[in-house]
């Protein structure tokens, strides 16, 4: 009998899928047009009112700083909140985020192993690649040989990532290269830092993730409800486990060695849209990415312009919303068990 | 025409079935039919290998010995998405929380017909809509799983087999978590959908409600398989105390209802 006290609570609400839709369609080229001609203060001010224009592409802090910045946290908040929509369902735990099972981890760790071997440019998504397919299929083999639940998934993943940090940070101590050192700035969470995979080279390989967490998004629904059940619909289980962490780990791993580890957006965002429009993946995976973009738009632009003139890492910004986050899911799961 | 005077063809021809788990057999040495178009209840007791057997018919296992032929073919040789068009499984335990909503949950039934990546059409929606309405479940659609008692959730997955519509049903303890009035409804049901032709293999726990609904019997005991057939010919008292290894005794009363006594041992 599944034990109620192991179980961690699903949000959810009906759907409301067609309004919300709309509003990240409509909201996503405003807000990225926007963050992309200003900081903080006139981004604060465009959005309220109309006066806002097209960002100046002639202007170098445009086109070199501010477009690019942009057009990572899109990129890297889509495929972190795709991601972690994905993993939840793949692990069946809707607290499994990228950051806190130990995949961006495994993704840091060979980016800075590549970076140590002096590799760059397609080096760096492709090696984050592997790296986050290598953690994320060590934990689905190690949570699926030693069992437990899913408090002790979580327990392993945190492990896994531990030791996958504890392995970078020993690189970086040993290394006395300039371009490891500057490492750690990356590496706390940070969009628009020249350390990073350039993003035209780690682009492909989100893209490539989100489209195929997509594909994967009914197979999902159908795993959800157990191995068995799932293979009686006609679901290849093996196979979509290994497509899911794949496309997880595509779009983790160009999400790390474009900005380094972001926590939490995995976690927040798609629990956040199923409270929205329910927790079926097949539209969540999608809706979760045009939210995760918006919201590590939102977030970096903050970041940017809260402490100006110094650019505070969005990481650590995440950093501090993302626990309270996860404090209100265990909130509705106590709830429910009182 | 008169369904009774054609003899059954067997849907599952069942060869030297076993089942290992480590060292123990789960299952030995079974050698069964189950009549296409019949209601088949498979009983016996605890740790009997009833659900295994079940989940043998669903091709979910892998049996360790013999093999299982559906229509007169190897089951394992059938290609997954083929197996999930023919054969509907309901298994024991629903999960206790999911992410979706019951309407959501029933829509997956639809997985076999329309693959990964096929939109559902207008008359698919129908279909379940009206399976939602067939088990009284349109009410409580939008409510989220872990909001359903056990009840509805059982339903919900006769809705989702109904949807998914495979010419055969796999069913254990369908009778689970349901009220006696949900009960009688489900197995009128399960009688109706026999005598529009689909197969059904449950296993039960209620030897009366098995005796009474059944066409066919397969009573196990200690993973092997003590009798077969009809269900006045094979409960009788000295098999069924041999399965439950205590003195049980079945027989149809006046009005042809089945009544159990269940024997006290010093």
């Amino acid at each position: 009998m599944p034990t109620s006290e192991a179980r961690l609570r699903w949000p959810h609400r009906p759907p409301v899928f067609a309004p919300l839709l709309a509003g990240l369609y409509g909201l996503l080229p405003r807000l990225a047009l926007l963050a992309a001609s200003a900081g903080l203060i006139v981004f604060a001010l465009g959005f309220a009112g109309d006066g806002w224009q097209w960002p100046d592409l002639a202007d170098p802090l445009v086109s070199a700083l501010r477009l690019p910045r942009v057009l990572s946290a899109l990129l890297v908040g889509a495929a972190l909140a795709a991601a972690g929509a994905a993993l939840q369902a793949l692990f069946r735990n809707p607290l499994a985020d990228p950051g806190l099972i130990g995949t961006a981890s495994g993704a840091a760790l060979a980016v800075v192993a590549v970076m140590a071997l002096g590799l760059v440019s397609i080096g760096l998504p492709t090696a984050a690649f592997i790296g986050a397919l290598l953690s994320t299929w060590l934990l689905l083999g190690l949570s699926r040989l030693l069992g437990g639940g899913e408090i002790s998934l979580l327990l392993l993943g945190l492990v896994l990532g531990s030791l996958a940090a504890a392995a970078t940070g020993m690189l970086l101590f040993l290394s006395d290269d300039l371009t490891l050192r500057s490492a750690m700035s990356w590496l706390s969470g940070q969009l628009g830092s020249s350390t990073g995979a350039p993003l035209a080279w780690a682009a492909p390989f989100a893209l490539a993730g989100i489209a195929l967490l997509l594909a994967m998004g009914r197979e999902l629904d159908c795993l959800l409800l157990g191995e068995d059940e799932a293979r009686s619909l006609g679901v290849p289980v093996e196979r979509v486990r290994l497509w899911t962490a794949i496309g997880a780990a595509l779009a983790v791993g160009a999400a790390v060695s474009v900005a380094g580890i972001i926590g939490f957006i995995g976690m927040m965002v798609p629990n956040a849209c199923a409270l929205l429009l329910g927790g079926g993946r097949r539209r969540l995976i999608w809706v979760s990415s045009l939210a995760g973009a918006l919201f590590l738009l939102l977030m970096d632009t903050l970041a940017r312009g809260i402490a100006y003139p110094v650019n505070l890492p969005v990481g650590l910004l995440a950093g501090f919303i993302g626990p309270l986050c996860f404090f209100w899911l265990f909130r509705l799961r106590a709830r429910r068990l009182a | 025409m008169n369904a009774a005077a054609i003899p059954a063809m067997p849907a599952f021809l069942l060869r030297q079935l076993g089942l290992q788990a480590g060292t123990r057999a789960l299952l030995e040495g079974i050698d069964a039919q189950l009549p296409l178009g019949r209601f088949t209840a498979i009983v016996g007791p605890n740790g009997a290998g009833k659900s295994s057997l079940l989940k043998l018919l669903a091709g979910l296992q892998a049996p360790s010995q013999g093999q299982v032929l559906l229509h007169g073919l190897p089951l394992a040789a059938m290609p997954l998405a083929e197996r999930a068009r023919q054969l509907g499984w309901l298994g024991q335990f629903a999960a206790a929380d999911l992410p979706l909503s019951l309407h959501d949950y029933v829509l997956l039934g639809l997985r076999p017909t329309l693959g990964s990546f096929g939109q559902a059409s207008a008359p698919d929606l129908a279909r379940v809509a009206s399976a939602l309405q067939q088990f009284d479940l349109l009410g409580a659609q939008q409510r989220r799983w872990g909001q359903l008692s056990g009840g509805e959730r059982q339903r919900a997955g006769l809705a989702r087999l109904l949807v998914q519509d495979a010419p055969l049903w796999l069913l254990d303890e369908p009778t689970n978590h349901l009220d006696l009035k949900h009960q009688a409804l489900l197995f009128r049901r399960l009688r109706a959908e026999v005598a529009q032709g689909r197969t059904i293999v449950a296993v039960l726990h209620d030897l009366p409600q098995a005796a009474r609904w059944a066409d066919h019997v397969l009573l196990l005991g200690e993973g092997r398989l003590l009798a077969q057939g009809a269900p006045a010919d094979c409960l009788s008292a000295a098999e069924l105390s041999r399965a439950y290894q205590w003195p049980v005794r079945l027989w149809p009363d006046a009005a042809g209802h089945w009544q159990l006594a269940v024997g006290e041992v010093a």
